[in-house]
């Protein structure tokens, strides 16, 4: 089973790599991680590759198309990130943004109409830390669960199975971990 | 007033926004500062201060605004605003209303309630949004900047 974690720790949190740890290890083998600070992602959309978004070859850059092949492939995404202002960073916005052209995630249909593309796909999971509390997130709106498990879920298999893990401020970051752990080992 | 625009391209409808924007708010009177973080360096938006209100306008994304936005949030959107009292968002849909709906409008949420915490209690709020535009016809893109303008001029 091949599983993809795409991760973005931008102020270099050791509670983040060590989810990103504990992913792995109850991914077992087959797994790649994308830590997009490590490689150096680009975060911002040209104005070439806007141009190119509704043409036959979106992909401008290698560094998105080998990300586009790891994404196609994937049986399980887990995303893993800090939420900041009440969704993902930046960079991890880019990425989808950049990645998730027509053609990779979603086809166009003949009128135009956005079709579901990611049919190798069986799980979709998030993993975050957050900075303000369950109630704030609530009353706010969690704009990374949302874009994650509705925006993107919609381009998945009907059956695709999702899980959701937050650590709230305040929480105890061990018992966390190993909810980590026992949630993605049985994804 | 702050106008925040973010397009790659200058031949773009958000471009064309962004000019009907700056129209209706000099038709309406309105003093307003651009900041246009394709082209701008950064830090030539830092100063939010003696800010009244905020004018967004970008294409939505994958559910919100474009991750350019989202950086500069990161960087330099403050705790607390309070001179703040209306946010006013001009964007544009690719998909149909109901689909961004199912979406969880993610943009949406993140400026009009989210970063509405930092600004005075009772801001306003704005959400002016065209759907639909991967098959929308000249008409209806011409009536919304249209409605664009007539609201920027009436604030």
């Amino acid at each position: 089973m091949s599983s993809l974690i795409i991760a973005s720790n931008p102020d270099s949190d050791p509670l983040i790599s060590g989810v990103v740890q504990a992913v792995c290890q109850a991914s077992g083998p087959g797994i790649q991680v994308l830590d997009l600070e490590a490689e150096g992602f680009e975060t911002v959309m040209s104005a070439a590759e806007w141009r190119a978004y509704h043409t036959a070859e979106p992909i401008l850059d290698e560094h998105v198309r080998t990300h586009a092949g790891l994404v196609m492939a994937a049986e399980t995404l887990v995303f893993v990130y800090p939420t900041r202002w009440f969704g993902p960073p930046a960079r991890l916005v880019g990425w989808l943004q950049r990645v998730l052209v027509p053609g990779v995630g979603f086809v166009f249909d003949q009128d135009h109409r956005v079709r579901p593309n990611l049919a190798s796909l069986r799980s979709l999971a998030g993993v975050t830390t957050y900075d303000r509390s369950r109630w704030e997130m609530a009353s706010a709106g969690d704009g990374g669960r949302r874009l994650l498990l509705r925006a993107l879920r919609l381009n998945a298999p009907r059956r695709v199975h999702t899980a959701w893990l937050g650590l709230y401020p305040g929480a105890d970051p061990a018992r966390f971990l190993t909810r980590v752990d026992d949630r993605i080992g049985r994804l | 007033m702050l106008v925040i625009h973010a397009h790659p391209s200058t031949e773009s409808l958000t471009a064309h926004l962004l000019g009907r924007v700056l129209k209706g708010l000099a038709a309406g009177g309105h003093e307003a500062g651009t900041v246009d973080l394709y082209s701008d360096r950064p830090g030539d938006a830092n100063d939010l201060s003696g800010v009244d209100a905020v004018v967004w306008v970008y294409p939505t994304w994958w559910s919100g605004p474009p991750a350019i936005v989202k950086s500069w949030i990161d960087q330099n959107w403050p705790a607390s605003l309070p001179g703040v009292q209306a946010m006013i968002v001009v964007t544009t849909h690719g998909s149909p209303r109901w689909v961004n709906r199912v979406e969880g409008e993610v943009g949406r949420a993140l400026i009009l309630r989210g970063l509405r915490r930092s600004c005075r209690r009772h801001c306003r709020r704005r959400w002016i949004a065209l759907y639909n535009l991967d098959r929308a016809n000249r008409r209806a893109i011409t009536s919304f900047a249209d409605r664009v303008e007539r609201t920027m001029a009436r604030l």
